[in-house]
């Protein structure tokens, strides 16, 4: 192929999607890039809950390490829960900022689905991702990985007490299946975990929390089907109104 | 072409308001969006933190967007991007911070980290521009009862300070005590127009001769007690006569202290901050006791005593000029001295 037929192919093509992606949901904050192709891009900040501080940095350092500019990126993505209020916020406010300004609009992606798109799990694993919802609750779900970027969901998020949620999960775990726990609420509930009666294991390391590097897959998956929203539209999932609110509504209820 | 004034853009969310404005030249409001929740805490009878950071989370974009579309100020001609990042609720301030954080990143703006209850006080400047400092700040507000020193555009000394009750607080707890709707204070400065001020009588707390603190725990609960005394009697408690002699007991208090602070401090200008400062009582007392006084008494429209973002925008604006700008890594600080520098603060939290 000459030169000049290169250069017209390129001139052809469309830019390549790329999306940028936030992960602020759970204890370690990551953003990501990633592009048509399937090429991800990752920074992942290792100190806990330090998301406000590193989160602004952190897109600018891994925009600028790779050369990408605001009017490349095609929508900005951003894990919307459940998981840390706290965090879910600061991620979701600096996606609508950052998306407002560059006039693009925003993926919403589910947090615990995402869990099951990390390169840490292989397809057929069954991933329980268990987050901590306090009040002796978890936020979980249960996600079938049928090929390296497609996912079913088994048991769709909620909060869920956790022993009714394993009833849930045995009554729906195939033959020659190994629940594979992560989330940081898999250590927090480990006692009632451990107790669950079919194959299970702790994911520990990678895959272990949210990450977007996970996100991003699925983010990907649902900019192609045309799930995007508007900058101002996009907003949170908590699975769970406030504290005031549940104690408010139950006195109403009397 | 390049528009020549200097173009600040505020953004607060301390509380229960999320604010965006536009000032020009650290005096020029060009918008002034406030987007209030106090119809859905008023529910609870106070502020929760976690509905009033869902709901800034929710009203930033609108709130920004028709802050820029009032101004007819494209994002662009914006010089630096002011937020208050403390005092406050944490979570609450977190959504100003990240979003102002992303803003700044995102169109590459300068960020200006701004103090609260500083801004407070710079809200005073914004329609009179010819006042410098040095002067005197009386800061009455829902967490706040200070007099403040204000010596320069960044250096705040303490002059005096509530040892117990912000008066706010203590006008919300009467309000309360009283049946009257939350927030206390407009509705306590409401119900005292038809009362008589001299009704009850409230002792006036000064403290030791000479201190420029206040207590209000005192007036409070003297108020509270009486109310309580008055039911067990089986007496009808005339609501408008206690609101009347309590706010009258606290403003008495406020306006001495205030003017004892011109003196010691060597003087002659007074601005009023807050959102106590919107009481009428204290604005008609205040203003007749500093014209007495030959003090020039600065208070600015009730909607610059309220939180707002045009006084964040003023006090960002005069940050900048002095160079004090922050940086993506800033941080909130949920309970923050008045005097304490907020830009030396951060500089020592990222340091280790
Ligand atoms: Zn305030």
């Amino acid at each position: 192929m000459n030169a000049d037929l290169t250069n017209q192919l390129q001139a052809d093509m469309p830019p390549l999607t790329k999306l940028l992606i936030i992960e602020t949901t759970g204890p370690m904050a990551s953003v990501a890039l990633i592009d048509e192709n399937r090429h991800i891009v990752e920074r992942l900040n290792d100190t806990r809950y330090s998301h406000l501080e590193e989160l602004a940095p952190m897109i600018g350092a891994l925009m600028s390490e790779h050369g990408v500019e605001a009017e490349s990126i095609d929508a900005v993505a951003v894990s919307r829960g459940p998981g840390s209020f706290t965090g879910i916020r600061i991620g979701m406010v600096t996606a609508k900022a950052l998306a407002l300004v560059w006039q693009k609009p925003i993926v919403e992606v589910p947090s615990l689905e995402s869990f099951a798109y990390h390169e840490a799990f292989r397809p057929g694993a069954l991933v329980v991702p268990v987050l901590d919802a306090r009040r002796s609750q978890i936020y979980a779900g249960a996600y079938r990985k049928t090929e390296v970027h497609e996912v079913t969901e088994v048991i769709g998020e909620g909060a869920h007490d956790p022993e009714a949620f394993l009833d849930l999960l045995a009554s729906r775990q195939q033959e020659g299946e190994v629940a594979q726990f992560c989330g940081d609420g898999a250590g927090v509930y480990a006692q009632v975990l451990e107790r669950y009666a079919k194959p299970f294991v702790f994911v520990e390391g990678a895959g272990e929390v949210q990450q977007a590097q996970a996100a991003a897959q699925l983010a990907l998956n649902l900019w192609r089907s045309g799930k995007a929203v508007d900058a101002a539209a996009a907003s949170p999932e908590y699975l769970r109104v406030s504290e005031a609110e549940r104690k408010r509504n139950e006195r109403c209820r009397k | 072409m390049k528009h020549e004034r200097h173009i600040t853009l505020g953004i607060e969310t301390s509380c229960d308001e999320t604010a965006v404005a536009i000032l020009a030249d650290g005096r020029d409001i060009l918008s002034n969006v406030i987007s209030s929740q106090i119809d859905i805490h008023r529910a609870y009878g106070g502020v929760v933190p976690e509905i009033a950071s869902r709901h800034h989370l929710q009203n930033m974009n609108p709130v920004f967007e028709t802050a820029l579309a009032e101004a007819g100020i494209d994002l662009h001609d914006v010089d630096e991007i002011g937020v208050a990042a403390g005092p406050g609720l944490a979570g609450a301030l977190l959504m100003g911070t990240a979003f102002a954080k992303a803003v700044a990143l995102a169109a590459g703006k300068p960020l200006v980290a701004v103090h609260h209850i500083q801004a407070h006080i710079m809200a005073g400047l914004i329609e009179r521009p010819d006042i410098e400092p040095p002067f005197v700040s009386l800061v009455v507000s829902g967490g706040h009862t200070h007099l403040i020193a204000v010596e320069g555009y960044n250096r705040f000394r303490i002059l005096g300070q509530t040892r117990d009750d912000a008066a706010g607080e203590a006008f919300d707890k009467v309000a309360r005590v009283l049946g009257l709707e939350y927030p206390g204070g407009p509705a306590i400065d409401k119900a005292a127009r038809k009362g008589d001020p001299a009704a009850v009588h409230f002792k006036r707390v000064y403290l030791e001769k000479g201190s420029l603190d206040f207590s209000f725990s005192g007036i409070k609960t003297a108020a509270v007690n009486h109310v309580h005394a008055e039911r067990q009697r089986g007496r009808a408690v005339n609501v408008s006569d206690v609101a009347a002699s309590f706010q009258a007991a606290a403003v008495d208090v406020l306006v001495d202290k205030a003017l004892m602070a011109l003196s010691q401090a060597g003087s002659d200008v007074l601005v009023l901050a807050g959102g106590v400062a919107s009481n009428s009582l204290l604005r008609e007392n205040l203003k007749a006791a500093c014209t007495a006084a030959g003090v020039d008494l600065c208070i600015p429209s009730p909607v610059l005593c309220t939180d707002n973002a045009a006084m964040v925008a003023c006090a960002a604006y005069h940050k900048q000029r002095l160079g004090l700008y922050s940086d993506l890594y800033l941080d909130v600080w949920p309970r923050l001295s008045i005097e304490t520098d907020l830009d030396l603060l951060d500089a020592r939290a990222k340091a280790g």
